[in-house]
């Protein structure tokens, strides 16, 4: 973990440029409530919610014998993995079993200090933002591959594998459908991002930007190993893939990262393409307009609660969309994942960029914003790329070659017979 | 070649399903949302153990499908049948059986086996000084009811017959099988009433009054004059 991490720290340590006693009280702060208090209960009624959901999409009720409405389940669950026997195989290795998990753990929470959750809110802001963003959340490749190998066990090397390629193959559409972003706001920071929203309206109303964020969603969605592309954990082919060795809270770990990851990418979501905290275009950058100004902690107050209950409610928006496709999807296969990453996502990610350099030159670059004009030129482009990729996607699809013997064996014996 | 609309058209049908469950059966108000007997659980006017509301159910229900089943119940059918149990006459209070010893002889799986009981001068009497039944081996099938002449042994309907211990409760004797004629007639009125076992009741009754005066040699009145069961019969005894 360190060896992995030591390049991060400084990188954000760097860009502080500040650190006497205050800022450090702020960060011993936001670490104790917020790192270790809030994130770790949203995760767990994440988990909650995402059993009462899916219990609803497929007709039950879901939890409700732990307290009124289930809602004590996920203290229940804690205290059970707690408490359970820690197993580690005879022939792992030891001290890679017990790292992994929390790798995985400290990528998932790395993401999250430069997400800003409101005005003032994000806990670091690098002017690198989503370059340390994209670095961090890629680390969890690397816990995952470790978890896979230290168990000795080839359910969790498959999975591991998998895992691995999957993850590498997402990443690439995932930063390229994040590069208009960078192109409109002209920043790499997070908060100016945000900033730019208050000012321009979301990054999302656009052609480009909705492709953009169509994209991200897919690949964020196969970046935290969901359905349809939870190939690494497949519990029907691979028993429980990379933590199928893991028991009591060393797999509440994994469990912890896996759902603070889908936590952390709908926060980047919602950061970067739904303006963060504010709300939609004819009330463009709306609760900062308004409440925007103060300087007292009371000021600061009323203007963040409302932006952070909105945050929050875009967040959960955007996970029962995640939840909502995994109650609806079946799982792909291996060489349909890679393909659909590969000769679908990435091509797509980068005609997209060329589109909304167009909206750039139209739109954003212009004194006088030209919305008639970017949509006009952008839509018909974003439509001819969505259908030209496609279509060629299929036909590549189509032109592998995928005879099975004894399918067209049985094949000729019907028609034999017939 | 479409482009997507099984895609759509999937996630509109799990949509909903999603919203159907808020919006029609039970799932639109929180009447029956269920809990347990945990300490913390803060869900007040809990009915009772064995009051609890029964749930229709059937190929039209639409929505919550889920019967949260300690604190709410499946109907059971008049017909459903899991152990034997023995019936006596509420009346008199005298059990039924005479262990004959038919039903031991018809079980399948042998599970049925029963001592006589000895009268007062060390005679055999017709009824059973013990009568047990494994209830492990048991394998529900009824056959000793229908061979039953004296129609004492009915099926009955518990089937929360779990237990900590298997080897001393799981044996039912006589006073686990016992029951009334009343309890019997409650939990299968449609049989109860029926013309079959009117007529069936009425001729054992007599039988078992005159069997029990000649073998203890009490006075005891004739059943046919105060068993209402009997007056209420048009069936004169065959």
């Amino acid at each position: 973990m360190n060896v992995a991490c030591d390049w991060a720290f400084p990188l954000v340590w760097a860009q502080q440029s500040e650190l006497d006693s205050i800022p450090w009280l702020k960060w011993i702060i936001v670490l104790a409530v917020v790192f270790f208090g809030i994130f770790p209960g949203i995760v767990a009624y994440t988990v909650w919610g995402e059993r009462k959901v899916a219990a609803r999409f497929q007709d039950r009720i879901g939890p409700n014998r732990v307290g009124p409405l289930g809602l004590l389940q996920p203290i229940a669950d804690a205290i059970k993995l707690i408490t359970k026997e820690d197993l580690v195989p005879r022939s792992a290795d030891r001290w890679v079993h017990l790292i992994a998990p929390v790798l995985i753990l400290v990528s998932a929470f790395l993401v999250l200090p430069v997400i800003p959750f409101g005005v003032g809110l994000a806990a670091v802001n690098p002017p690198s933002g989503l370059i340390y963003l994209i670095a961090v959340s890629s680390l969890s490749a690397l816990g995952i591959f470790l978890a896979g190998w230290s168990s000795r066990n080839k359910y969790s090397l498959l999975g591991a594998m998998r895992a691995v390629a999957q993850l590498v193959s997402y990443e690439v559409p995932q930063v390229l459908s994040i590069v208009p972003i960078i192109l409109w706001a002209g920043s790499l920071s997070m908060v100016t991002i945000f900033d730019k929203q208050v000012l321009y309206g979301w990054f999302l109303f656009s052609p480009p930007g909705m492709l953009a964020f169509v994209t991200l969603t897919i690949a964020n969605i196969a970046e935290v190993n969901r359905t349809p592309f939870d190939l690494p954990e497949a519990e029907s082919e691979i028993i429980a893939g990379y933590h199928t060795e893991y028991s009591g809270m060393r797999f509440g770990l994994f469990f912890l990262a896996e759902y603070l990851s889908v936590f952390a990418v709908s926060c980047l979501g919602t950061a970067i393409f739904l303006g963060g905290g504010t709300l939609p275009w004819p009330l463009t950058g709306e609760p900062v307009v308004t409440l925007g100004g103060g300087e007292t902690l009371f000021a600061m107050l009323l203007l963040n609660l409302p932006l952070i209950g909105i945050f929050m409610a875009k967040v959960s928006l955007y996970i029962f969309l995640m939840f909502w496709i995994r109650a609806t999807l079946p799982r792909l296969r291996v060489d349909q994942l890679m393909a659909f990453a590969w000769k679908f996502m990435v091509p797509l990610c980068i005609i997209n960029i060329f589109i909304s350099a167009v909206w750039y030159e139209c739109v954003i670059r212009p004194s006088k914003p030209n919305y008639l004009l970017g949509w006009g030129v952008t839509l018909p482009l974003v439509v001819v790329s969505i259908i030209g990729v496609l279509a060629l996607y299929r036909s590549s699809m189509k032109a592998e070659p995928v005879e099975l013997t004894t399918g067209s064996r049985r094949r000729s014996v019907v028609r034999s017979v017939s | 070649m479409g482009y997507g609309r099984g895609l759509i058209v999937g996630h509109w049908v799990t949509l909903r399903r999603f919203l159907r469950t808020f919006l029609v059966g039970h799932g639109r108000t929180m009447k029956r949302r269920g809990g347990g007997y945990q300490p913390l659980d803060f869900w007040f006017g809990k009915k009772v153990r064995g009051d609890e509301p029964t749930i229709q159910q059937d190929a039209t229900t639409e929505g919550l499908f889920t019967v949260e089943y300690p604190d709410e119940r499946l109907p059971v059918y008049e017909r459903f049948r899991v152990l034997p149990m023995l019936v006596y006459d509420d009346v008199d209070g005298n059990v039924r059986c005479t262990s004959c010893n038919i039903c031991a002889k018809v079980c399948p799986p042998q599970c049925i086996w029963m001592t006589h009981a000895q009268g007062p001068d060390g005679k055999p009497v017709p009824l059973p000084a013990d009568f047990y039944i494994d209830m492990d081996v048991c394998m529900n099938c009824g056959l000793c009811a229908e061979y039953c002449p004296f129609d004492a042994i009915k099926m009955d309907h518990n089937f929360e017959l779990s237990n900590y211990e298997r080897h001393q409760t799981h044996i039912f004797s006589l006073q686990d099988l016992l029951v009334s004629s009343e309890f019997y007639a409650k939990t299968h009125p449609d049989a109860y009433d029926s013309a079959d076992e009117v007529t069936e009741r009425n001729k054992v009754a007599k039988k078992k009054d005159q069997r029990l005066q000649k073998a203890l040699g009490l006075g005891a009145k004739p059943a046919s004059t105060v068993r209402p069961v009997a007056k209420v019969a048009a069936a004169p005894p065959a």
